[in-house]
């Protein structure tokens, strides 16, 4: 009888955030584990008390769903008219890879790519 | 809800142009689905954008697709040199169909058409409106242990007649506070569209 081939284990690994590189408050992170209004009212606030005259939203990966929702909610029900412009870009992360065979050995990185979505919701400018 | 079964779900926007402006009429157009494989989609664009073309390509996506095509296009950006995008962002407008099924029950609904239009919703108001495309005797009041989808569907298997036009779901801010609406945001899939072309 045929041995059976078991697939070769993949290494442990341990993801590092994802950088953040610019962090104005005009800078909202959707993740996917903060509550959807929290985030809507948040973005809300921002625009109606803040003063704020744009706001960029970003989201990585499962969460870009999330921004465009979010962005496209504000721009209906925020206060007055926004407009949106959306741009996709790629971001690197980096993974730590843990030896499996004892201290000795050396731990090592990974590189891998992910999407990411970039939103400017903002006032039209009056002439 | 287990009474009912979906049959179909049909695309209200299907047939209406792209939101872009000066794109050519026959461009060729990627409809990226949950499914897809991005390597065919890949494949098949590469060569388009290589051959002596109209040069431009457009992927459009909804619901949970989303991802998969900003990732087919950000793959593409790296593999062809060059190219411009444009981004467009909007709701998309899905009708599903809903068959009765299941034990006889008096006055049954023949056929539920649900609409699901854009949410609108504000925070100083203490009540939320959606309205569906559903018919219904009156209005309901939700409460924050139901969920509103399976209390509209527990009403309408008791045999609850389809007389009026629509169905007005109110809520106030608890219920909101408690998620409830969520069920319904994840049901208005955002529509993601690219238009890409090579730049001269």
């Amino acid at each position: 009888m045929a041995e059976q081939l078991l697939p070769p284990e993949r290494p442990r690994h341990r993801r590092r955030p994802a950088p953040r590189p610019p962090r104005t408050p005009n800078d909202i992170y959707v993740n996917t584990k903060t509550d959807f209004q929290a985030q809507l009212c948040r973005c809300r606030r921002l625009l109606e008390d803040g003063n704020q005259k744009e706001l960029r939203v970003h989201g990585l990966g499962l969460a870009i769903g999330r921004a465009i929702n979010l962005a496209l909610q504000l721009q209906a029900s925020g206060p007055g008219p926004l407009l949106i412009s959306a741009n996709t870009s790629t971001v690197e992360l980096t993974d730590d890879l843990e030896p499996e065979g004892g201290e000795d050995m050396e731990p090592g990185a990974r590189n891998r790519n992910n999407s990411a979505i970039h939103i400017r919701v903002y006032r039209p400018q009056t002439e | 809800m287990e009474y009912f079964r979906r049959i179909r779900i049909m695309d209200e926007d299907d047939g209406k142009s792209l939101p872009f402006k000066d794109l050519n009429p026959d461009v060729v157009q990627m409809k990226v689905k949950e499914g897809s494989k991005i390597r065919n989609l890949i494949g098949f664009a590469v060569t388009h954008m290589a051959s002596n073309g109209d040069g431009q390509i457009v992927f459009c996506a909804y619901g949970r697709a989303v991802t998969k095509a900003v990732t087919c296009v950000e793959i593409l950006k790296r593999q062809v040199g060059g190219l411009h995008q444009i981004t467009k962002l909007q709701y998309k407008t899905l009708q599903e169909v809903w068959e009765h099924k299941g034990p006889e029950i008096q006055n049954p609904v023949p056929c539920l058409t649900v609409q699901y239009p854009f949410v609108s919703s504000c925070p100083k108001c203490p009540l939320i409106h959606v309205k569906m495309g559903i018919s219904l005797l009156n209005p309901m009041l939700i409460r924050s242990h139901v969920f509103p989808f399976t209390y509209f569907m527990q009403r309408m298997s008791t045999g609850e007649s389809a007389a009026l036009q629509h169905v007005h779901f109110v809520c106030c801010r608890k219920e909101i506070k408690a998620g409830h609406l969520g069920f319904l945001f994840y049901f208005f899939p955002a529509s993601y569209e690219f238009y890409m072309l090579r730049g001269g």
